[in-house]
């Protein structure tokens, strides 16, 4: 245990100095955050521009909604979703394979280090969608901290649904298709984009059966002060409960692609 | 006390069928698949501190052995152990037992320096950091791994980068090391070093070494035994000079007559000439097995006046190349 912990450690490490080594991606990601953090500001002030509320939802929380929502995701969807993909095309994933720690672990471990350097862009959203609208504090401490719980649990989902979607690439040599059509719907379901209490009733009743809810509106409605405290912690429950089973069915995946790999370049 | 062992393995891919004529490129995409055998009943067995030399042409089916036996794949059928695991069902703690080494990809991460790599090899592997210090400075005394340790491993040259795997692949001392390829591309320099820790690891830490390569320096000077294969068939496994008495049963006797005129009329009677007419130097070939090489010596030094002789066996390059060319 303490050896596989050691392992993972070193694999977060190595994410995050993979990540970190590329400067001139941080400081891209930095500004594409920030741009994204004012648009939506710019976007969602002109839609309220002759409106008191929409859905019951007034403009101060829409603008809050969207910085939060931009920090969120930029940390669950960054722009890289695994490198496994590209190990696996070029080969390398025959070294990956005969570690002391799995093939799953080592990539969950490493994309939580890569998401480090993805904290910057979060961090400049924050102070842009603070500079231009501001944003409130939770109802209370109590709700500040299940909130942190909640984005940590969400990123956890999130990486592992990237890892799961990544794993087609023991599949499939070219998987951009996959990715895209991955990240869209994974984009529009989490609210990354637009909150889900704008949704048609009907869709929103799909939506709030999918894991996506989880990553980024379940954590901001908690943020807001949306949901009761009972509310608040049936959401982490309900989180603990979709990451297990998400990470039963990437080790299930996992398993399958471990007999099926083939090692490109001899 | 055997190391690895492999009993009838075989590897079989699947790939599409090319379809040929109209549309062929369209028509291929709904071709049946079909079945290609890559290693085909492979039998074999590696004993504790034995470095043994797996050899074979190009697609014999080497590397897909290699990549069996360290459970990076999965045989089609067949068994396979090694330090008394079955590497492709207990992945992570066969990952303890092996090292491996990959001359054509590198288990090192491609954009961090060198050093990073090994901390993070270091701590995959559970290697205490007195350990790690001390290993440190024996690859920096037989690798001179000091002077890039700090270069990303991107831009070290073939030869460090190689070095670099190999440091990596040896940090935490596994009982067994697979070697692809490693001397592939390397400079004399480089190659010497690199089997001067071969050596080092197998004398002093009992290392069973598995090397495939198609340099034959490297087999010559570092395997007890070879194994041949190709077209994933097993065509050979012995000892080296058994191969050589089998494949090449000859020794050459190269002669310089004080006379260059004398060069031409050279002819023992007891051993068969192969140099061809007007060379200063004679080559006559025996089999040893009927004729002594003093015996060849003596008749020749009898009829002619000669100023140099010397005995040369035959290289096992040529004794390889027959070897695949006689192979169905």
């Amino acid at each position: 245990m303490r050896a596989a912990l050691r392992g993972t450690a070193a694999m977060v490490r190595l994410g995050a100095q993979s990540a970190f080594h590329f400067r001139v991606n941080i400081g891209i990601s930095v500004v594409g955050a920030c741009l994204q953090a004012a648009l939506l500001v710019v976007v969602w002030r002109n839609v309220y521009a002759n409106r008191q509320a929409v859905q019951g939802v007034d403009v101060d929380l829409a603008v809050q909604y969207a910085i939060l929502s931009v920090a969120v995701a930029h940390l669950a969807l960054p722009f890289r979703l695994s490198s496994l993909p590209e190990r696996v095309r070029l080969g390398a994933i025959a070294t990956d394979v005969i570690r002391p720690l799995g093939v799953t672990s080592q990539n969950l471990a490493h994309s939580v280090g890569e998401a480090a350097a993805a904290l910057p862009g979060s961090v400049a959203a924050l102070i842009v969608g603070w500079a231009l609208g501001g944003i409130s504090d939770p109802p209370d401490l109590w709700a500040g901290g299940l909130f942190v719980l909640s984005v940590g649990l969400g990123l956890l989902m999130a990486w592992t649904m990237n890892l799961t979607v990544a794993m087609i690439a023991f599949w499939t040599t070219d998987t951009r298709g996959a990715f895209y059509i991955y990240r869209t719907i994974a984009t529009f379901c989490s609210g990354a984009i637009v909150p889900l209490w704008f949704m048609p009733e009907r869709l929103a009743h799909i939506l709030n059966a999918l894991p996506f809810r989880f990553q980024v509106f379940g954590p901001l409605e908690i943020w807001f002060g949306q949901v009761t405290s009972d509310q608040s912690k049936q959401l982490l429950i309900q989180q603990v409960g979709w990451l297990a089973l998400l990470l039963a069915l990437l080790h299930l995946v996992a398993s399958r692609a471990l007999r099926v790999v083939v090692v490109n370049g001899g | 006390m055997s190391m690895i062992v492999a009993e009838h393995l075989v590897k079989q891919f699947h790939r599409r069928a090319s379809a040929e004529g109209p549309a062929s490129r369209f028509r291929s995409w709904f071709a049946a698949r079909e079945a290609v055998r890559a290693v085909d009943d492979i039998s074999l067995t590696v004993d504790k501190g034995e470095i043994v030399g797996f050899l074979g042409p190009n697609g014999a089916g080497k590397s897909t052995t290699i990549k069996m036996l360290t459970g990076i794949l999965v045989p089609t059928a067949g068994r396979v152990e090694v330090a008394g695991i079955v590497p492709w069902r207990h992945r992570r703690r066969n990952a303890l037992n092996i090292g491996v080494v990959f001359g054509q990809r590198s288990q090192l991460w491609f954009d961090l320096p060198l050093r990073r790599s090994l901390e993070a090899i270091r701590d995959l592997y559970s290697v205490s950091a007195a350990d790690y210090r001390l290993r440190m400075s024996q690859f920096d005394d037989l690798l001179d791994l000091g002077s890039f340790l700090d270069t990303p491993v991107r831009s070290l040259s073939l030869g460090q980068r190689i070095r670099g795997d190999l440091a990596a692949a040896t940090l935490y001392r596994p009982p067994v090391l697979y070697l692809d390829e490693p001397t592939v591309g390397l400079d004399v320099v480089a190659k010497v070093a690199l089997r001067d820790l071969i050596t080092s690891l197998n004398v002093d830490g009992q290392t069973t070494v598995m090397l495939t390569t198609h340099d034959m320096d490297d087999v010559e000077q570092l395997c007890q035994r070879i194994m041949v294969i190709d077209g994933g068939r097993m065509l050979y496994e012995g000892d080296l000079n058994d191969l050589k008495r089998r494949f090449a049963p000859y020794r050459d006797l190269i002669v310089t007559p004080r006379s260059p005129g004398d060069a031409d009329r050279i002819d023992s009677g007891l051993a068969t000439r192969v140099s061809s007419p007007g060379s200063a130097k004679v080559t006559l070939r025996f089999d040893p097995e009927e004729v002594s090489a003093p015996e060849v010596i003596q008749s020749v030094s009898s009829q002619f006046d000669v100023s140099d002789l010397s005995l040369l066996d035959p290289q096992l390059e040529d004794v390889v190349r027959r070897l695949y060319g006689d192979s169905p």
